[in-house]
């Protein structure tokens, strides 16, 4: 029998704040509350970003779009450029969103001091809609226990969403809509677009690889994005996104590799899109139905 | 339009405000958020968020209640984010499942009947225990009669 007392310290001792430093005057946790609970700009995050788009004043904003209206006048009358690297990758992206079917092989390898972690999602996407066979593998504390390995079907019709974790399927619960994943894969391409670091590479096969170097441009760009695009890459903190790799197979998109660091770990996502426009189809799965004794 | 005098008394407002709340609701958010960059996120929305609505302006008796209802609906925003998708990387981390501890005694046995409990009376219990409040303050900020949210 536990008593109150001890009750009371054992759910202390499993508070996840107790070892947390207090959030004082001074320190940075502090202070970027602080720039937040003042209206000023807080730190590379969503929330804070949208407040200094919103407080930005208007004739400041108009007087930075004149003076980059008239360079861009005088640019275009003193040089015909080619296309951009960025604007080459831009167009692949809408080609690529205006993909209505597709296939789609991804995987995440995620390092965490010593210990590796693994995800290959396979799928097909039809419009909005899509399906993927997730196979995670998950490394145990020691190397006796050996690896875990878990296997998941994922299903969006008609913007519902329908997950099996074993036996069944569960519909899952309504929560922020996801985006269709051409589109979000065409957005993701497009933030990144200006951060081309080098010249492309091309294969002997014709694909071209596009290097990009994410600076705090192509982060701002990452955070517009809708939470129901980034999760499609698990990007739910873009500002952690470091380098990425786009390739392109006769204009249009077909790769996607994007390094980032959530916290102490190093992930690297990658993607490739094939069978642009071949026959998929996609249902809802049959749910078993509730029976009444 | 206001004075920059106004300005002034608002900026000084609301400096005093996250001064006096900011640790209590980091820690509210860390305590339901699954690390502390998601934490410092939601607590930055949830200052934001009280700078658009002049929180400071409320009764100083108001605030922190005030604070945290805003700050219940943010993490209740966050964890819908959480549900769509796969989350993928927050299955690969290199954790054990409850069932894989090994019985550490009294303090795994309470972590997992708290795991248990339905969601509200988990959150009674731990805005008792881990945010300090009273039973009448846990009552408003769950939008329940105080009955239910008896427990000592």
């Amino acid at each position: 029998m536990i008593t109150d007392d001890r009750l009371d310290q054992l759910l202390t001792d499993l508070d996840p704040a107790r070892e947390a430093p207090a959030v004082v005057p001074g320190t940075p946790r502090y202070e970027r509350l602080q720039a937040a609970a003042t209206g000023r700009a807080a730190g590379p995050n969503r929330s804070a970003r949208r407040h200094v788009v919103r407080r930005r004043p208007l004739l400041a904003s108009l007087a930075a779009a004149a003076a980059v209206a008239l360079i861009a006048l005088v640019a275009n009358l003193l040089i015909t450029p080619a296309p951009t690297a960025a604007a080459v990758l831009s167009a692949a992206a809408d080609r690529l969103a205006d993909a209505r079917t597709g296939h789609i092989e991804s995987t995440w390898l995620t390092k965490d001091g010593d210990r590796d972690s693994s995800a290959v999602a396979v799928g097909d996407f039809s419009g909005a809609d899509i399906r993927f066979s997730y196979t995670m593998t998950t490394q145990r504390p020691t190397p006796q226990t050996g690896n875990v390995v878990s296997h998941e079907e994922f299903v969006a019709v008609g913007g519902q969403v329908w997950v099996n974790r074993g036996d069944s399927w569960q519909l899952d619960p309504p929560g922020e809509p996801l985006q269709p994943y051409a589109q979000a894969s065409a957005a993701l391409v497009k933030a990144l677009a200006d951060g081309v670091e080098t010249a492309p590479t091309e294969d002997p096969g014709g694909v071209t690889s596009y290097r990009i170097h994410v600076d705090e441009t192509a982060r701002d760009a990452l955070l517009a994005m809708k939470p129901g695009e980034l999760s499609w890459f698990d990007m739910e903190k873009p500002q952690e996104v470091s380098a990425a790799t786009i390739t392109v197979t006769d204009g249009v998109v077909t790769g996607i590799r994007v390094e980032y660091r959530p916290g102490s770990r190093n992930v690297s996502y990658a993607a490739t899109i094939s069978d642009l426009g071949k026959p998929v189809t996609i249902t809802a799965p049959v749910v078993a139905s509730a029976t009444t004794p | 339009m206001s004075s920059p005098a106004s300005d002034i008394d608002d900026i000084d407002a609301a400096d005093a405000l996250v001064r006096s709340h900011a640790d209590d609701i980091w820690r509210y958010l860390r305590r339901r958020a699954a690390t502390d960059a998601d934490a410092d996120d939601l607590a930055a929305e949830v200052f934001a968020i009280a700078w658009r609505k002049r929180a400071h302006r409320l009764p100083e008796q108001e605030q922190r209640l005030w604070l945290y209802g805003v700050a219940r609906r943010v993490l209740a925003s966050y964890r819908r984010g959480q549900v769509r998708g796969v989350r993928l990387l927050t299955r690969l981390a290199p954790t054990t499942t409850t069932s894989e501890l090994p019985d550490l005694g009294e303090r795994d046995r309470v972590a997992r009947a708290l795991a248990e409990l339905p969601d509200l009376d988990r959150e009674v219990l731990l805005l008792r225990a881990w945010d300090g409040f009273a039973v009448t303050d846990i009552a408003a900020l769950l939008d329940v009669t105080p009955t239910p949210c008896r427990c000592d």
